[in-house]
């Protein structure tokens, strides 16, 4: 396809706007915008942490925890004090058959008794 | 109406006063905690001991000899003052221990004095009611340094007892050998 300097010159000169092209234009800014254009104009970021049930289960996992924390915190406190009356038991038993022992060897065999 | 119900009060009143009570009043002594410088106390009541029953290693043969011993004890009282210095504690301590081994139920079962260490060791025990078995125990010990209270409450096995030490079967032979223990041995002084 050929262009001669004419067809140039035309296509690319200065063309005059129709004279309702600035009515249209305001027209269309004035318009009210529906519903489905500004969805399109401005996505919605739906946060799902803001949904009820996110809301609702964050909390119940917290208050899970808390409850797991303080029964573990009870159950090692219970662990500890278990731990300590069974070495304090065995120390009186021990303590109560040494004392015991060295009495009756010394009520028994008083001569050999060197304490 | 009010005549019965004073004397159902007094009834209340005077029941726990009949009941034979092993456990001694250690208070007294406490005391003695600031001037010690090392104190072992061991102050366990039934419950206590039920809990530390059930926690005793089964493999462990010390544990499980005092898993059986204190299974069924109401209280286990273990009090030792050690003094750097003689004397620090006074005879009226040990008096009002005493004291108290002088009541109903209790007999002095060891009273070992020594003139030259001037050491005190008596084993009281309590009897059962039908004077089958023991139902106390306590053991007093006083040394220039040391002062030893041991105050076992509820149904002792001896034997048991005995076999946590080196001395087994102590217990039995004592019986055995009363009659030989009267005589007093040289720098000794010994009563049954």
């Amino acid at each position: 396809m050929h262009f001669s300097d004419d067809d140039l010159r035309s296509a690319l000169g200065r063309k005059e706007p129709s004279a309702d092209f600035t009515g249209r234009v305001m027209a269309s800014i004035n318009k009210p915008q529906s519903s489905e254009d500004r969805l399109g104009a401005v996505p919605v970021v739906r946060v799902w942490w803001r949904s009820p049930w996110a809301m609702a289960s964050a909390l119940t996992a917290c208050l899970l925890l808390v409850i797991g924390l303080v029964q573990h915190h009870q159950y090692e406190q219970r662990e500890m004090e278990t731990k300590k009356v069974r070495a304090q038991a065995v120390l009186a038993m021990r303590l109560t058959s040494e004392k015991l022992n060295v009495a009756l060897r010394q009520a028994l065999y008083p001569r050999r008794s060197n304490h | 109406m009010m005549k019965r119900f004073l004397v159902l009060t007094i009834i209340c009143m005077a029941i726990p006063g009949l009941a034979q009570d092993a456990k001694l009043n250690l208070v007294n002594l406490e005391k003695l905690t600031s001037k010690a410088t090392n104190v072992t106390d061991v102050s366990l009541d039934g419950p206590m001991l039920k809990l530390a029953a059930q926690a005793m290693d089964q493999t462990d043969k010390e544990e499980r000899a005092t898993k059986d011993l204190i299974s069924n004890l109401a209280g286990v009282y273990v009090k030792v003052f050690e003094f750097d210095k003689d004397n620090q504690y006074s005879a009226q301590d040990v008096e009002s221990i005493r004291a108290q081994l002088q009541g109903p139920g209790w007999s002095r079962t060891v009273n070992i004095r020594e003139e030259k260490t001037h050491e005190t060791t008596e084993v009281y025990l309590m009897k059962a009611r039908d004077g089958d078995g023991v139902v106390g125990l306590a053991v007093l010990v006083a040394e220039p340094r040391e002062l030893t209270i041991v105050n076992i409450v509820g149904p002792i096995d001896m034997t048991k007892l005995g076999a946590l030490g080196s001395l087994g079967v102590v217990m039995p032979q004592l019986k055995k050998r009363e009659p030989e223990k009267a005589a007093p041995a040289a720098g000794k002084k010994q009563e049954e």
